[in-house]
């Protein structure tokens, strides 16, 4: 069966799946009713300041496990919620960003330059239109770039990669997330030996646990869910908490602006955009595809490229900076075209880019059924490969979501405002709770919250030394694949301890990881000495 | 300045861990060796990884140390307020633990075990324990207690138990997991 017939199959998966109810009749998919619920739920948690995709995905997932179970067929379900979870919360960002100049994160911080004078301008409607329309566009384009790289690097991949290629390629995407995400690639690389060391205990392959001194709670290892919540949520909620904390003395609550102005954005108006979403939307497809770089860079570089093009063309009048639509449409474009393009590393090697994809790749862990890497794309002689039909289930889901963005997106994106009157004094320590009662719904167990408060700490820790967790949880969750892949090529090639340069594809990927680390070191060191 | 040496400090703690996993933690508490020989071949043992793990902090750690950084670094006020949230977090958790088991005990004798999973046993401890956690949270960042707070916190944490425990089944709130 070719791959056009998996298309087909993957299509088909999604809207001949089981039926959640019917509507006059017509029998209406489980997947497809969770996109849509995974999506308003994004964009309502996107439009909450303090929160964030990845918080949502965390505590959805273990319900999510616990109600359509472990089988395969609760693959698509679970993934369509979460696949629209992160589209939702990419539009939903902009929303505090625009209305109340409090960027929910750092990227969001790019679309208040622009779009919280178009608000005190009295143009609110419109720039959270522009922001919507452009942030589609960028996450449309970007995820047309994922459904035709994917398949084709993995084959490249699984044509041309043996076992010590893939190590070797394992160690340059490690090398590469140290080197490029955070301040300092010393700190990475510390964070990705932790992120090691933290798998490796109570694993292996010998009878023995190792690394648990003989402590019987340790056999098992930290289970990835403890880890991951725990750096990544609680770690950023404990940071959080103390920031409102030294705060408090110059906050008088939140000011509260009413959505007002033209609401209206003329056909006219969006072709006059295109060229600067289209200008984001390379940008950021470009860096999506790139493990660990992140959607800050790609606003980051979108808005000051397009300014250069605002200087040349100044389109709609207003000055950049101070109100430019152009200046909401570069940022978002850019910073949406990330996440789609964030999978393609997912999927073709199975190494996660964003946290985002990090809580995909645990859902496919925790699932069963599916290994994303290479093989999901291999084309079987005969018989269906179901990886490479769920892949294109995935991508089905993912379409979904963008339809709906596109339809009813704006609309939603516009009615969330009201999440930012919920205090965050408030809204943390029950996001908290939440994520602890979720990790013990998964675990059913006391001591799973105890560790994950203890990564907890070390997530705020990390935070207060500018440590960037990126890199500790990917190299945690890459770990043991990497040790995997090491011991079968060193058996493979016969004992030979120079296995990860035995072949020139190889040789490259090492040297590769060690440029990285020189170049990006290099430039850092600069900074410092600055 | 200070931030920089606090970087320094860091990067060394990391060298001395580093070199700890290394040369004892990684050989000592691992069945084999980095490299093992079995029946003629040559096959990698549980030692290794790690091992490699701890080559990498001890590289980064002298670099750390070596360099310096921009860290903001950890200050008292830092370690007090980590200190205050993690006893606060505690108090909660052990208050979730041994609520339900000493209400089932101080009305009905029985042990809370069998109980575990019946109404209304099994929501007395998350509800106790959780709000006592977001409300203990609320007033460590705002500095006051007050009646709105504590039923906002008691309102979400019945939600929460309401949204966990009626539409699943086989799901148990916390603690009921090893109660």
């Amino acid at each position: 069966m070719d791959m056009l017939a998996h298309v087909w199959l993957g299509i088909l998966a999604v809207f001949q799946g089981p039926a959640l109810f019917e509507i006059f009749g017509i029998p209406v998919p489980v997947t497809i009713v969770m996109v849509a619920g995974g999506f308003f739920t994004g964009v309502l948690v996107g439009a909450t300041p303090g929160l964030a995709g990845p918080m949502a995905m965390a505590v959805a997932l273990p319900i999510l496990i616990s109600v359509f179970g472990f089988e395969t067929e609760a693959l698509l379900p679970v993934m369509g919620f979460l696949i629209g979870i992160m589209k939702g919360a990419t539009i939903g960002g902009a929303v505090p960003a625009i209305l109340f100049n409090t960027p929910g994160t750092p990227d969001a911080v790019l679309t208040t330059l622009d779009g919280h004078p178009m608000t005190k301008a009295g143009q609110s409607g419109r720039a959270l239109k522009v922001a919507h329309f452009s942030s589609v566009s960028g996450d449309t384009v970007s995820d047309i770039v994922l459904f035709v790289c994917a398949p084709f690097l993995a084959v490249l991949v699984e044509r041309y990669l043996d076992l010590p290629e893939k190590t070797a390629l394992i160690l340059l995407s490690l090398a590469f997330i140290a080197a490029v995400v955070g301040n300092s690639v010393a700190k990475g690389l510390i964070a990705m030996g932790l992120g090691m060391l933290v798998a490796f205990v109570g694993t292996g392959e010998d009878f023995y646990p190792r690394l648990t001194g003989g402590v019987s709670w340790l056999a098992q290892g930290f289970s990835i869910a403890s880890v991951i919540l725990g750096v990544l949520i609680i770690g950023e909620i404990f940071k959080s908490l103390e920031d409102m904390m030294r705060e408090r003395a110059s906050t008088g609550g939140i000011q509260q602006t009413p959505v007002t102005g033209e609401a209206g954005l003329s056909w006219r108006e969006r072709v006059r955009l295109l060229p600067f979403i289209g200008n984001s939307a390379a940008i950021g497809t470009m860096i999506g595809a790139l493990p660990g770089i992140g959607s800050t860079l790609a606003a980051t570089l979108g808005y000051a490229t397009g300014r250069k093009l605002h200087e040349r063309r100044r389109p709609m009048g207003e000055a950049w900076g101070r109100g430019a639509p152009e200046g909401v449409a570069s940022t978002e474009a850019a910073n949406s075209a990330v996440s789609g393009a964030n999978l393609i590393p997912v999927l073709s090697l199975g190494i996660p880019g964003n946290a985002a994809a990090v809580f995909l790749i645990l859902a496919t862990e925790s699932i069963g059924g599916f290994n994303p890497g290479p093989a999901v794309f291999r084309v079987p002689a005969d018989g269906v490969n179901t990886e490479m039909v769920l892949a294109f289930g995935i991508f089905t889901a993912m379409t979904v979501a963008n339809i709906l963005n596109w339809t009813v997106g704006g609309r939603v994106m516009r009615m969330m405002a009201i999440m930012i009157r919920v205090p965050k004094q408030i809204l943390l320590p029950s996001v908290l709770l939440v994520t602890l009662t979720a990790i013990h719904v998964q675990e059913t167990s006391l001591k799973a919250i105890l560790f994950t408060l203890f990564f907890g700490v070390i997530g705020y820790l990390f935070r207060k030394f500018r440590i960037s967790v990126l890199p500790f949880v990917i190299a945690f969750i890459l770990a043991g694949n990497l040790e995997n892949t090491a011991r079968q090529a060193f058996s493979a090639t016969g004992g030979d301890p120079w296995f990860l340069f035995s072949s020139p594809l190889a040789m490259a990927f090492m040297v590769g990881a060690i440029a990285v680390i020189v170049m990006f070191s290099r430039r850092r060191i600069e900074d410092v000495s600055e | 300045m200070k931030h920089f040496t606090q970087d320094r400090v860091l990067g060394l703690l990391v060298l001395a861990f580093g070199a700890w996993i290394t040369l004892y933690w990684a050989p000592v508490d691992s069945e084999t060796g980095l490299v093992e020989r079995l029946r003629g071949r040559f096959s990698i043992g549980d030692a290794l990884a790690p091992t490699v793990a701890g080559v990498i902090l001890m590289a980064s750690g002298a670099w750390l140390a070596l360099l310096g950084g921009k860290g903001e670094g950890l200050r008292l006020a830092n370690l007090s307020y980590l200190c205050v949230l993690i006893l606060c977090l505690l108090l909660s958790i052990a208050l979730m633990r041994g609520a339900g088991p000493a209400l089932v005990e101080a009305i009905t004798g029985a042990e809370y075990r069998p109980l575990r999973d019946t109404v209304p046993w099994k929501y007395f401890g998350f509800v106790m324990g959780g709000t006592a956690m977001i409300l203990s949270l609320i007033v460590l960042v705002e500095r006051r207690l007050s009646w709105s707070r504590v039923l906002i916190a008691l309102g979400v944490a019945l939600f929460l138990a309401a949204f966990y425990d009626l539409p699943f089944e086989d799901l148990l709130l916390p603690p009921n997991g090893d109660v």
